[in-house]
């Protein structure tokens, strides 16, 4: 699906072909990648946070080739991202097509639809853009309750409304995970289209509270709209909270979104570390750093074993409350 | 031509292909959950109900009478403007071409779907001379491929036969 | 606050600001045009080269884009039955049977004055609202997103009055159609019988481009020739005909204004709808409804000002909460981000000068995208004198082509092909389209609504009668669906007086 269209055909060939004709090996085909655009599969629509965080990195990871080349995110949303996934998987593993996914999200959705498109396993990891989020429970500024305790005392009346997303999104599997961990009753109200959807909603008064991840909570703080009761970290944030530790349910803190960068099964392990390399200097640029402190993202440079550490990770979690979150 | 309740049966295939369509709908939506079958359902049945008050205005029945007047005004015969009658092989060969075009698509890809479909209706059905008929389908392709092949960067389908 | 605003507007004075809003409005004309391109394309593709730009400057050419695409839009819709964007296909109604008549040129000058008087209304209105944004967002939520669906859907289906059963049933088959795909509510998919493509539904823009381009191009073909009759119209073509049209109609327009307005500031129904509801309000406000589909002006009038004034108002929610009204506005969001703009009340604080300068970019690419559109109105009306042969075939390719540009899905050429079959039976059996295009696009907000309504106060049907604004619209749709009773009493009432009096 690729050569026929792309400008690039030319020059690449003029540059490969000497190589071609010669008959080196993958190794040194490696030591002049890379030779042209490199194409980034966002499986999401533009706009939403997992395209804005590749947007703000790969610009500076093309600084950091050998050659300079440009990076050209596509974005292909179609059945909730399975498409893209699906098209980075069966791409070719020259180096040229990478992309980036979520997780647990990809995992979610993969139950949902029931598809063998793909295998996360079989992914070749290359890093992370971002650290794992975690989450807060957060009420509206208006609202009677005021501290964690408040909450729990409002479940013992009755279920705490909740406005999330779908079934297919992670703010939902977090919603659920987190109030079974903290023992508390709720009622879901679902089908709200999007993080600022849900949030407003519980603002509005609509719902009691909602679970929103630390970039979006820290927005929404500082506009003066919520009000975080507690933190799902370890280490809250935000000092004079209750998090995980206090509480005494660290699983809490393992309930995260993890955007993972990847390239095909069967990538070489030259090109593998070539890529990475340049990801992990892209993600501690000043300039990607800088952005993320203005926007409560913490980005932390992941190796691609590191990377595969946090999918294991992610898999067993999600592997071990699957039947809960399938369960209405 | 058949009538039936004084209507030729061509005018109600259409809404017997809807209450078709309908009654799939329908019978597929109560395999699903209550929860999720509800909306589609409800909707299904009023459509339902909708497509036989359909089916009963285009008889010439005193009821189905009634009820064009009441609901569908403008269509009733008195008021019905002449409609240019075309000959049915001309409407089915002109829809079968975008028709043939999507499966080109779908085997061959936008480059080589594009400049075929183009020669073809030009030259072949609209007996255009080839002195119009390849520059402009040139043209056509060279403009689908440099809008979104190069100003997109977006990979244009090659097609099921060159990408198995 | 005033001082902002001039600056705002004294911003977009520099030369090389400017230009960039003349080069997002360039850009905005052709992605608008071009069928499944559409502004949220264009701001993507513009991103990696705002980079290096100031925000203000970023934010000017993303508003320069964004003002123009409707008038690209309605450029094609008007000449080619071709919805440039979802918005754009309530102007295909009206606008391509004057097409036909040889009268483009009048359609495009004055689709594009109605552009701009609905952006500066609804610009001006924007400035008015954006201070107390914030609460006019918190006052609409699920009920009242399900009553102004519903009422929607009504006004709507009573503006297809002369067919109205066939109306219903397109609006009941719309209905379904958007339940296929996956249920946000309570999970699972519906309708899709194992096809991936179908999880998220039917995708709208496919459909549109195939009940409108193509099922006109087939009907072309049929009956050969040009797109308009007679060549004598379209060679008679004025500048100003069109202009002189809008402002004949001054009230349409701002009727339209005023329900795009509305609408946009409201996160809730979206531009597709907004263009239908303008017309079909303007179809029942009508001395003769009939005339409508037929080529009547005002049918081309009143949704273009309805679009351009909600993509103003559309900002509001975007700016203030982040919640963006449709796809363009996420990829704004996006844009926003980037450049460091947290949406929200501190963006608000924080970057007025750069906001007011984009609704500045945006009305200016917006009036001058209809200059050029009047401008180049002559040219643009020859297109209806091409010859079948040649241009149902190139407009076929380019609708196709643009349909699968939208996500790189080859099923939405597929789709685009079924709807156009399905457009041309429902043009040969006379079934109104606009129906199923706003049963499409509302049947999932309904369901989702309704959903969430029931789940939000003490359960049930209680939440509708605990909000002031919920009565209020219950109200509205009541009175709608009395009106039509109403008036055959009142006329019938009349008539009895008149015969007894005699």
């Amino acid at each position: 699906m690729m050569k026929f269209t792309r400008r690039d055909v030319m020059i690449s060939a003029g540059l490969a072909a000497p190589a071609l004709l010669a008959g080196r090996p993958a190794r040194a085909a490696a030591a002049e990648f890379p030779t042209r655009n490199i194409q980034f599969v966002i499986p999401y629509a533009p706009g939403g946070g997992f395209d804005i965080y590749v947007r703000v990195v790969t610009p500076m990871m093309e600084k950091y080739f050998p050659k300079r080349v440009s990076i050209v995110p596509i974005n292909v949303a179609s059945g909730a991202g399975s498409r893209g996934v699906t098209q980075l998987y069966r791409a070719k593993p020259d180096g040229y097509t990478i992309g980036i996914l979520n997780v647990p999200g990809m995992f979610i959705l993969q139950q949902q639809q029931g598809s063998a498109a793909y295998d996360l396993n079989k992914f070749t990891w290359i890093g992370a853009i971002g650290d794992g989020e975690r989450y807060f429970i957060n009420v509206g500024v208006n609202s009677p309750v005021k501290t964690f305790a408040d909450l729990k005392a409002l479940s013992a009346k009755r279920p705490i409304k909740f406005s999330v997303t779908g079934p297919e999104g992670t703010a939902y599997m977090a919603t659920k995970i987190g109030a079974q961990l903290l023992g508390l009753k709720t009622q879901l109200i679902t089908g709200y289209k999007g993080s600022a959807d849900y949030i407003i909603a519980a603002v509005r008064g609509d719902s009691d509270a909602v679970v929103a991840a630390v970039p979006t909570t820290m927005r929404f703080l500082r506009g003066g709209q919520l009000r975080p009761v507690i933190s799902f970290e370890s280490r809250s944030s935000i000092p004079g909270l209750p998090d995980a530790t206090s509480v005494g349910q660290p699983e809490l803190e393992k309930i995260s979104v993890e955007r993972l960068v990847a390239g095909p099964p069967g990538l070489p392990a030259e090109l593998q570390n070539i890529l990475s390399a340049a990801l992990a200097k892209a993600v501690t640029d000043p300039a990607v750093t800088k952005w993320g402190k203005e926007n409560d993202v913490v980005m932390k440079p992941k190796t691609p074993q590191e990377t595969v550490a946090i999918l294991t990770e992610q898999k067993a979690f999600f592997e071990k409350w699957k039947t809960a979150l399938s369960a209405s | 031509m058949k009538h039936v309740f004084g209507t030729p049966i061509v005018d109600y295939l259409p809404t017997l292909g809807l209450l078709l369509l309908t009654v799939m709908y329908l019978v597929t939506g109560y395999g699903y959950a209550p929860e999720a079958r509800t909306f589609p359902v409800t909707v299904a049945w009023v459509a339902i109900a909708l497509v036989l008050l359909d089916l009963l205005s285009r008889t010439k029945t005193p009821a189905g009478e009634a009820v064009t007047r009441w609901l569908n005004p403008s269509t009733s015969a008195g008021k019905l403007e002449a409609q240019t009658h075309y000959a049915l092989s001309k409407q089915i060969a002109a829809a079968a071409w975008p028709i043939g075009f999507v499966a080109l698509i779908v085997l061959t890809g936008f480059l080589v779907a594009v400049p075929v479909f183009v020669m073809a209706s030009m030259y072949f059905r609209g007996k255009r001379s080839l002195l119009i008929s390849i520059p402009v389908s040139a043209a056509a392709t060279l403009f689908i491929w440099f809008l979104f092949a190069q100003i997109l960067q977006l990979e244009l389908y090659p097609g099921v036969l060159f990408n198995p | 606050m005033l001082e902002m605003w001039l600056s705002g507007f004294q911003g977009l004075l520099h030369v090389d600001v400017f230009l960039f809003v003349v080069l997002g409005m360039a850009i905005g004309l052709v992605f608008g045009a071009i069928p499944g391109l559409g502004g949220s394309t264009a701001i993507a593709l513009l991103i990696p080269l705002t980079y290096s730009m100031e925000p203000f400057t970023a934010l000017a050419l993303a508003g320069g884009v964004m003002g123009s695409v409707p008038m690209g839009g309605s450029i094609t819709s008007i000449l080619l039955n071709t919805p440039g964007t979802a918005p754009n296909a309530a102007t295909c109604l009206d606008g391509h049977p004057l097409a036909q008549q040889g009268k483009a040129g009048l359609a495009i000058g004055a689709a594009g004055s109605a552009n701009a008087i609905g952006a500066i209304i609804g610009t001006i209105s924007v400035l008015i609202v954006l201070p107390i944004a914030n609460d006019i967002v918190l006052l609409f939520g699920p009920p009242e997103f399900f009553l102004m669906s519903v009422f929607a859907l009504i006004v709507v289906a009573t503006a297809t009055r002369g067919k109205m059963l066939r109306g219903l049933v397109t609006g009941a088959f719309g209905l379904m159609i958007a339940y296929i795909g996956y249920n946000d509510i309570a999970g699972g998919e519906r309708f899709t019988y194992g096809i991936e493509y179908l999880w998220d539904g039917i995708h709208l823009v496919p459909a549109l481009i195939g009940l409108f381009a193509v099922a006109e191009m087939i009907n072309l073909t049929v009956k050969g020739g040009t797109v308009a009759k007679s060549a004598t119209a379209v060679k008679i073509t004025s500048m100003t005909s069109g202009l002189f049209e809008t402002f004949r109609h001054l009230g349409t327009v701002l009727r339209g204004s005023l329900i795009g307005t509305t609408v946009g500031a409201i996160p809730g129904l979206g531009g597709t709808v907004v263009a239908f509801l303008s017309y079909s309000v303007t179809v029942q406000a009508s001395k003769n409804p009939e005339s409508f589909g037929k080529g009547n002006i005002q049918g081309v009038i009143a949704p273009e000002a309805a679009i351009c004034a909600h993509d103003c108002s559309a900002l509001i929610p975007t700016l203030t909460f982040g919640i963006p009204a449709g796809a363009e506005m996420a990829v704004f969001l996006g844009l926003l981000i980037i450049h460091g703009m947290q949406p929200g009340p501190l963006m608000l604080r924080d970057h007025q000068v750069e906001i007011y300068g984009l609704i500045w970019a945006l009305t200016a690419s917006c009036v001058f995208a209809s200059f050029v559109g009047l401008a180049f109105v002559r040219v643009l009306a020859k297109i209806t004198l091409i010859d079948s042969s040649i241009l149902v075939p190139l407009v076929l390719s380019t609708a196709f082509a643009g349909s699968y540009a939208i996500d790189m899905s080859i099923e939405n050429v597929v789709v685009t092909g079924v709807f156009g079959l399905l457009g041309y039976l429902m043009m040969r059996y006379d079934y109104p389209r606009l129906m199923i295009i706003v049963a499409l696009v509302l049947g999932g907000n309904i369901e989702r609504n309704l959903h969430q309504s029931m789940l939000m106060g003490e359960g049930g049907w209680s939440i509708f009668f605990a909000r002031n604004i919920s009565i209020v619209l219950m109200i509205a749709i009541v009175a709608l669906l009395a009106l039509p009773i109403f008036r055959a009493l009142f006329k019938y009432w009349r008539v009895r007086t008149v015969s007894v009096g005699e």
